[in-house]
C-alpha cells in the first residue's frame, strides 16, 4: 500500500473521490425529490389538510419526548459514572451501553407483550390484588405516544451518554476543580460546570438519538405513534402514491437539515474546546452508604428498561419457540449472512468516511466541506425512503454495466448490483455514512496538523501520511465509529427488505417476517441472535472507552499555535 | 491488524458477494417475489417442487413490490409476483409489470370475476374480515354497519385504518353506500375504539382477552392460526377467548379480499410460472391454502378447515371485488381525513 | 559515518532564494512581495514580532502553504511560482516544529527514521543510530516521544529533520519551549550540529538575542514586509529602519529634520551623509550609549529617578527641549539621586539616524527591563 502510484498522492485524486461519494451518496435522495416533483398538488392539498399537522405535531411532540428523556439519562448516568466511585463503576460503565444493541422494532414489542393486561407484569399485579379479570384492572396502555417516547428513550440514550461521557473525561477536569475552587459546590458543578460544557457533544449524541427516533418505522407503528415516517410509509404503500409520499420525505428532510446543521455547529465548536486546553482526567468522587445505594440505582434503571427487560423477554420467548418448534434451520445462514453484509458493508462505509474527511482535512475548502456535508445527508433520512431513491440509481448503474458488456459483444449480467447484495451495501453506506465521518472527524481533529506537515517535509506522500500517520493515530475513534455502524447495519430493516437479492435473508428480514405472519414470539430467536452479535461491538466500544488513547496524542502533541 | 484485515478481507468478502449473486435462473427455477410472508405458502412451495422439480427461489418484499419490479426493468428475475390484497394486484397490473396468461386449467378453476379478463391476474384463496367478540358476549349475527353504533363506545378494536385489510373494507363500504355515509360511519367507529387503530388482527384477540375491548376486527385465518395452536401455547388461549362471527353487510353479504399472483411481465421463466398457478389452484394445493393457512378455497370444489368451518357458512358479498378496489385511494383518505388511526 | 549533510561544492545560485513573494488570508497580507536569498551552509533567523509573517514564511518554502505571488527557488530551481508548485514531500526540505510534533504512536528511532527512504534496512539503522549517537540519545531509540523531556524532545525533532540530508532546514521557534538555561544548552549544541554539518539553516525567532547568538544574518520581518536583512553586527550597529533599531533595544528616539547631511538635536548635531534633505529623521541613542561627562561640558540633565538592577543602575533623565524623559543605563552604581544635575555626552559612533517611519507606531513608554 505504501508504494501506491504517483495519482494516489494527488490532493485532487482525493477531492475528486469525495466527490464521488458524495455524489452517490447524495444519488438517491435526488431521485426522491425528482420523483416530489412528479406528484401532483392535489395530494399535496390532501397532505397538508389532513396529514401534515398530525404527523408533524406527533413528530415534534416524540423528539421533544425522546430528546428530553436521553438528555436527561445519557447525560445523567455519564456524569454519575464519571464524576463519581461507586461499586461497581466500571461494570456500569459499559453495561450502560447495552441497550444499543436492541433495535427499536425489538424493544416495543417486547414491551407490548410485557406489559399487555393478559402478559406477566399485570398478571402478577392481578395475582397479587386477587382480581380475577383484566376487565376489572389495568394499566394504562403502552401503545400510546408517551409510551413510545418512554421506550425510545431508554433504548436511544446511549448515543448521548457515548459522546457526553467522552466530553466529561476529556474536558472537565481543570474547569471543575477551578469552579471547585470559586465555591460551587460539589452537587451544583454538574449543572452549572459540567454540562455547559459539554453541551456540544450533548447536542452531538441528542442529534444522532433523535435521528434515530424520526426514522424509526416499527416501534412507533407497533405502538400506534404515527410519526410523518409512518405517514410516508401509509401515503406509498395504501394509496401507492409515491409522489405524495416523496413529498412528505422532502418535509421531513427540511425538518432534519435543522438537526444536522446543530449537529455540525457542536462538532465544530467542540473541535476549538479540545485545541484549547489538555486533556486531563477527572478525579472520581468515592461515594459511601446511601448516596452509593442511590447511584447505583440510578444507573440500573436505564440497563434493565432498556435492556435487561427486553433481553429476559426474548430469551424467555426464544425458549419457548425452542420447545414449541425447534429451531429454524435457516438461522445460521441468516446470521452469516448478517454479520458478513454488516462487516462489508461497515469497512466500505468507514473507508468512504476516510477518503471525504480526508479530502477535506488535504483542502479545507467551502467545496469539500460541502461534500462532507452531502455525504451526510443519508442518516436524516428513513431507510425505506433510501431504498425506494435507491431503486433507480441502482438499476439505471446496472443497466449501464449491461450496455458496457453488450459492447463488449459480451452477454450481460443482468442485475450486477441489485442482484448481488452490492445495492444493500451501498444502502448502509448511504443511511450510515455520517456516522463514519463524524466518528473519523472527531479523531481527526485531535492529531495535530504540524505532524501533517512534519511528515511531509520528510518526504512522506499523501497516501503514506494517511496510512502511517492518521490511520494509526485514529485508531480508536475509527473503530468506534466502525462499530457504530456495524450494530446500526445490523439492526437495519427497512431498506434490507427492499434491497436484498432474491433468497438473501438476514437475521432482521427473518424477524421481520416472523412478525408479519403474526406471532411476535416466532421471531424471538432471530431477535435474540440480533441482540447478541450486537453485544460483541458493543462491548468492544466500552473497551475502547475506557482506554484514553486518543488523550495521550493530545499530550504529547499539542496542538500547533501561531497558524 | 486492522490493515492485513482491511487489504486481504475486503476484497474476498466483495468477491464472494458479487460471485454468489446474479447467477441466471436456470429452467428448473423460479422468482417469486411476494407481499405474502413466505413462511405461510411455504408447504405450497415445498409441494410444488416436490412435483415438478422446479425450484422456488423467493423474495418477500411487504413494500416497494411494484417499485422493485418497475425498476428491475427487462432485467428483473421475477416470474411470478404474489399479493395478498387485491388491490395491490391490480396496482402491479396498472403499472404494467405482469403479462396475461391464457391457460385453460386456470380458467377453469378460478370464477371469472375472481381473475383478471385477460388473465393478467389470478385470485388463489379468499378470506373473510370477520367479527372478534368476547366470549361471554351475547352476540350470534353481526354487521358492518353496526361497528359504528353508539352501544359500542370505546369497546371496538382494530388495526390501523391505513392498512390493506381495513382500506378494502372501507372501500366496500364506499361501493355500498357513498363516500359521505362512509365518512359518517368511518367517524363513528373511529369514536368507538377502546385504543389508537394500529397493531395486527391477533391483537384483536389479545385485546379483547386482556379486557381492553369487546369486539374487534379481524381476518378469518388468523382465527385458525390461533385456535389450532400453530402460533403456540399463548396464542391459543387468545383463540379461544373470543367468539367469531361472521358479519355482512345490511342485505349483503360478508366482505372478503383475495390472495391472488400474476406473471411477471418480463419473466424469464414463464412456462414454469404458468405451471406455478395453475399448481396452485390444483385441488392438492388448494387443500393445503385451507388446511394450513385456513383460508377459503378459490375452487368450487375444496373443503375448507374445520375450524373456518365452525365459524358458519361465508355468503360472499354480492359487490365485485373489482369495483371495491376502485375506491382503496378514496377510502385511503377518508382514513386521514377523519384521523382514524391518530 | 560522516555527518556532512550539504553538497561540498559551492553552487552558483543561491541555495534558497524568494523572488517577490506575497501571501494573503482572506483580507489580511500576510506576506508582502518578500524577496530574500539564502546562502550555502548560511543560518538566517528570520526575526520579528508575532504577526510579522515569518512562520508564514517558513511554511511556504516548505511546501506546507502556496504562495499568492512571487517565486520561490531552492538550488536555482522553482519549487513555486505562478505556474509551478512542488509539493512539500517532494522538495527535500528538513522542518522542526514549534511543537516538535513528533509522531507520538513511533519510537524515537522510528521517529528519525521516518524521512529515509528506498535505502536499505541496514543502511537506515546506521544513520540513524548515528544521528541519536550526535544528540545524545540513542539510549533511547525504543522509547517514545511522550517519555521524554522537552529538550530531549527538541533535539530528536532536530535529528529527525537532519536525517533525509535536506537542501534547507527550516526551525519554526525551535528553542521556545525550553527554558532558561537549558533552552541555552540545548541550542549551542544544535547550533554546533547545524554548523558542523554545513547545513543551510532558517530560523525563525521572536527573540532578537537569540537571533543575535545563532545567526550569520538575521531578516527582519515587520508586518509581513521583509525589512532588513543584515548580518547582526551591522543591523545592531547600523540600522537603516526604526524598526530595525527598535527590535536589540529600548532606545532614546529624538524628532529632528535633516537639513545638509545633519540633524539637529537638544543632544547634538549628528551626520546624517545617508538621508535625503528635508527628510524627517529619528535620532536613536540606545540608553548604555548615553555616557556621563567627568568634565562638566556636555549637556546638563536632571536625574528624576534611578532604578538599581544590580549588576547596572538604570536611570531617568529630563532634559531640557525634550518631551519625554531620557533612559540611561550604567554599569555598577551612580550613587545619584532624584534632582541632581549630569552632564551628558552621546558619541557619534553610538547614534543611529533612521527616516521616521509613519507606519510604525509611536515609541512605547520607556520602561525599565525592557532589555532582553
Amino acid at each position: 500500500m505504501a508504494g501506491a502510484g504517483r495519482g494516489l498522492s494527488d490532493p485532487r485524486l482525493w477531492l475528486a473521490a469525495s466527490g464521488l461519494i458524495a455524489l452517490l451518496a447524495a444519488a438517491p435522495l435526488a431521485a426522491i425529490a425528482l420523483t416530489a416533483l412528479q406528484g401532483s398538488s392535489e395530494p399535496w392539498q390532501h397532505l397538508i389538510a389532513y396529514v401534515l399537522p398530525t404527523a408533524v405535531r406527533e413528530t415534534l411532540l416524540l423528539l421533544a419526548g425522546v430528546g428530553l428523556l436521553t438528555a436527561v439519562v445519557g447525560t445523567g448516568a455519564a456524569w454519575l459514572v464519571t464524576a463519581y466511585d461507586f461499586p461497581g463503576r466500571r461494570l456500569f460503565e459499559w453495561w450502560l451501553l447495552l441497550p444499543l444493541a436492541v433495535p427499536t422494532y425489538i424493544v416495543a414489542y417486547a414491551y407490548l407483550d410485557v406489559l399487555h393486561p393478559v402478559g406477566p407484569v399485570q398478571s402478577l399485579i392481578r395475582a397479587a390484588l386477587g382480581i380475577e379479570s383484566p376487565r376489572d384492572f389495568r394499566l394504562p396502555d403502552v401503545r400510546s405516544l408517551a409510551g413510545c417516547i418512554v421506550l425510545l428513550g431508554f433504548v436511544l440514550y446511549p448515543y448521548v451518554y457515548v459522546t457526553t461521557r467522552a466530553m466529561f473525561l476529556m474536558q472537565t477536569a481543570n474547569a471543575v476543580e477551578a469552579a471547585r475552587t470559586l465555591g460551587v459546590r460539589r452537587r451544583a458543578i454538574f449543572l452549572r460546570v459540567a454540562l455547559p460544557l459539554a453541551r456540544p457533544a450533548v447536542a452531538v449524541g441528542l442529534s444522532l438519538a433523535l435521528m434515530e427516533a424520526l426514522n424509526d418505522i416499527g416501534a412507533s407503528e407497533f405502538l400506534g405513534v404515527r410519526t410523518m415516517t409512518v405517514s410516508i410509509y401509509t401515503t406509498w404503500v395504501t394509496r401507492s402514491d409515491l409522489p405524495g409520499a416523496a413529498q412528505i420525505a422532502v418535509a421531513m428532510l427540511a425538518l432534519v437539515l435543522g438537526l444536522v446543521a446543530i449537529e455540525r455547529w457542536a462538532r465544530r465548536k467542540r473541535r476549538y474546546a479540545q485545541d484549547a486546553q489538555h486533556p486531563r482526567p477527572l478525579t472520581a468522587h468515592r461515594l459511601h452508604g446511601v448516596t452509593a445505594v442511590a447511584a447505583l440505582i440510578a444507573v440500573t434503571i436505564p440497563i434493565v428498561l432498556g435492556f435487561v427487560i427486553p433481553a429476559a423477554y426474548l430469551v424467555h420467548a426464544a425458549a419457548t419457540r425452542i420447545r414449541f418448534a425447534g429451531l429454524t434451520p435457516s438461522l445460521a445462514g441468516e446470521a452469516v449472512n448478517t454479520l458478513a453484509i454488516s462487516l462489508v458493508a461497515t469497512m466500505l462505509t468507514v473507508a468512504a468516511g476516510v477518503v471525504v474527511v480526508y479530502a477535506l482535512r488535504l483542502r479545507q475548502t467551502p467545496l469539500t466541506a460541502v461534500l462532507a456535508r452531502a455525504a451526510s445527508l443519508g442518516y436524516a433520512v428513513p431507510g425505506t425512503v433510501v431504498a425506494i431513491g435507491l431503486l433507480p440509481v441502482v438499476t439505471g448503474m446496472d443497466d449501464a454495466i449491461n450496455a458496457v458488456f453488450l459492447n463488449m459483444r459480451a452477454s450481460p449480467k443482468g442485475l450486477l448490483i441489485l442482484g448481488s447484495g452490492a445495492a444493500l451495501v451501498y444502502a448502509y453506506a448511504v443511511r450510515f455514512l455520517t456516522v463514519a465521518v463524524g466518528g473519523t472527524e472527531a479523531g481527526f481533529s485531535r492529531v495535530s496538523r504540524s505532524l501533517d506537515d512534519a511528515a511531509s517535509t520528510l518526504g512522506a506522500s499523501v497516501v503514506r501520511r494517511l496510512w502511517q500517520i492518521h490511520l494509526p493515530l485514529v485508531r480508536p475513534a475509527l473503530a468506534a465509529a466502525a462499530l457504530l455502524v456495524f450494530v446500526d447495519c445490523m439492526k437495519e430493516l427497512p431498506a434490507t427488505l427492499l434491497l436484498r437479492p432474491i433468497g438473501f435473508e438476514t437475521l432482521a428480514t427473518h424477524l421481520y417476517g416472523e412478525a408479519v405472519r403474526g406471532t411476535y414470539e416466532d421471531g424471538a430467536v432471530a431477535a435474540l441472535l440480533i441482540v447478541l452479535v450486537g453485544l460483541v461491538p458493543v462491548s468492544l466500544l466500552a473497551r475502547l472507552g475506557r482506554t484514553p488513547e486518543a488523550g495521550h496524542v493530545d499530550a504529547t502533541t499539542p496542538a500547533s499555535r501561531g497558524r | 491488524m486492522t490493515r492485513r484485515f482491511a487489504t486481504r478481507l475486503l476484497p474476498a468478502c466483495l468477491l464472494a458477494f458479487l460471485g454468489s449473486a446474479a447467477v441466471p435462473a436456470s429452467a428448473q427455477e423460479l422468482n417469486l417475489y411476494t407481499t405474502r410472508e413466505p413462511g405461510l405458502i411455504k408447504p405450497l412451495i415445498d409441494a410444488f417442487t416436490k412435483a415438478t422439480g422446479i425450484k422456488v427461489r423467493s423474495i418477500f418484499v411487504s413494500a416497494g413490490l411494484a417499485e422493485r419490479v418497475t425498476a428491475e426493468g427487462a432485467n428483473s428475475p421475477a416470474d411470478v409476483l404474489m399479493t395478498v390484497d387485491l388491490g395491490n394486484l391490480l396496482d402491479l397490473v396498472e403499472k404494467q409489470i405482469t403479462q396475461p396468461v391464457r391457460s385453460a386449467v386456470l380458467e377453469r378453476a378460478i370464477p371469472a370475476n375472481l381473475r383478471g379478463p385477460k388473465g393478467e391476474w389470478f385470485t388463489l384463496s379468499l378470506r373473510a374480515r370477520v367479527l372478534y367478540a368476547d366470549k361471554d358476549l351475547p352476540l350470534s349475527s353481526f354487521t358492518y354497519e353496526r361497528l359504528a353504533d353508539a352501544a359500542w363506545r370505546g369497546k371496538v378494536c382494530i388495526r390501523a385504518g391505513q392498512h390493506p385489510y381495513n382500506t378494502a373494507l372501507i372501500a366496500a363500504y364506499i361501493a355500498r353506500y357513498g363516500e359521505a355515509r362512509t365518512e359518517a360511519w368511518l367517524r363513528a367507529l373511529k369514536a368507538n375504539l377502546a385504543r389508537t387503530a394500529g397493531g395486527g388482527d391477533r391483537e384483536v384477540a389479545r385485546d379483547i382477552m386482556g379486557g381492553i375491548c369487546d369486539i374487534g376486527v379481524g381476518n378469518s385465518y388468523y382465527v385458525g392460526l390461533m385456535r389450532s395452536g400453530a402460533g403456540g401455547p399463548a396464542q391459543e388461549k387468545w383463540g379461544a377467548a373470543i367468539k367469531v362471527i361472521l358479519p355482512t353487510f345490511e342485505g349483503g353479504g360478508t366482505h372478503v379480499n383475495v390472495s391472488g399472483a400474476a406473471v411477471a411481465r418480463h419473466s424469464p421463466n414463464r412456462a414454469a410460472a404458468v405451471r406455478f398457478l395453475e399448481y396452485l389452484v390444483s385441488p392438492e394445493a388448494q387443500k393445503i391454502y385451507a388446511e394450513a393457512n385456513f383460508e377459503y378455497p378459490v375452487t368450487a370444489d375444496a373443503a375448507v378447515h374445520p375450524i373456518i368451518a365452525a365459524l358458519g357458512k361465508l355468503k360472499v358479498d354480492s359487490v365485485q371485488l373489482t369495483d371495491i378496489v376502485r375506491h382503496r385511494t378514496t377510502a385511503s383518505r377518508l382514513v386521514d381525513k377523519v384521523g382514524f388511526d391518530d | 559515518m560522516r555527518l556532512s549533510l550539504s553538497a561540498s561544492t559551492r553552487s552558483p545560485s543561491p541555495k534558497l532564494a524568494l523572488e517577490g513573494v506575497a501571501l494573503h488570508y482572506g483580507a489580511i497580507t500576510a506576506l508582502d512581495a518578500v524577496s530574500l536569498e539564502v546562502r550555502d551552509r548560511e543560518i538566517l533567523c528570520l526575526l520579528g514580532p508575532s504577526g510579522s509573517g515569518k512562520s508564514t514564511l517558513l511554511r511556504l518554502v516548505a511546501g506546507i502553504e502556496r504562495p499568492a505571488a512571487g517565486r520561490i527557488l531552492l538550488e536555482g530551481v522553482e519549487v513555486a511560482g505562478p505556474t509551478r508548485f512542488v509539493e512539500p514531500e517532494r522538495r527535500h526540505v528538513g522542518m522542526v516544529f514549534q511543537d516538535y510534533a513528533l509522531f507520538p504512536h513511533l519510537t524515537i528511532a522510528e521517529n528519525v527514521a521516518f524521512g529515509l527512504r528506498g535505502r536499505s534496512r541496514s543502511e537506515i539503522d546506521g544513520i540513524v543510530a548515528a544521528l541519536l549517537d550526535r544528540v545524545n540519545l540513542r539510549r533511547y531509540a525504543t522509547n517514545y516521544p511522550h517519555m521524554l523531556s522537552g529538550g530531549e524532545r527538541q533535539r530528536v525533532a532536530l535529528a529527525r529533520a537532519l536525517a533525509p540530508r535536506p537542501r534547507v532546514l527550516l526551525m519554526d521557534e525551535p528553542f521556545s519551549s525550553l527554558d532558561g538555561r537549558l533552552r541555552d544548552d540545548i541550542r549551542r549544541h544544535a547550533m554546533a550540529l547545524l554548523r558542523d554539518t554545513g547545513t543551510t539553516t532558517v530560523v525563525v525567532t521572536h527573540d532578537p538575542d537569540e537571533a543575535m547568538r545563532i545567526a550569520d544574518r538575521i531578516a527582519l520581518l515587520h508586518g509581513g514586509r521583509l525589512v532588513e536583512c543584515a548580518r547582526p553586527d551591522d543591523l545592531y550597529a547600523r540600522p537603516l529602519t526604526l524598526a530595525a533599531a527598535r527590535i536589540f533595544s529600548e532606545l532614546n528616539e529624538l524628532c529632528g529634520t535633516c537639513v545638509n547631511g545633519v540633524v539637529h538635536t537638544p543632544l547634538g548635531s549628528f551626520a546624517a551623509p545617508h538621508l535625503e534633505d528635508r527628510t524627517a529623521a529619528k535620532v536613536c541613542i540606545r540608553p548604555h550609549h548615553l555616557r556621563f561627562a567627568s568634565n562638566g561640558d556636555g549637556i546638563p540633565a536632571q536625574v528624576m529617578s534611578t532604578t538599581f538592577l544590580g549588576e547596572l543602575e538604570h536611570l531617568s533623565l529630563a532634559v531640557a527641549n525634550i518631551d519625554m524623559p531620557l533612559s540611561a543605563r550604567v554599569l555598577g552604581r551612580t550613587h545619584l539621586r532624584p534632582r541632581d544635575t549630569v552632564y551628558l555626552e552621546v558619541r557619534p559612533e553610538d547614534v543611529v539616524i533612521v527616516p521616521q517611519d509613519d507606519t510604525i507606531q509611536a515609541s512605547p513608554q520607556p520602561s525599565i527591563g525592557a532589555l532582553q
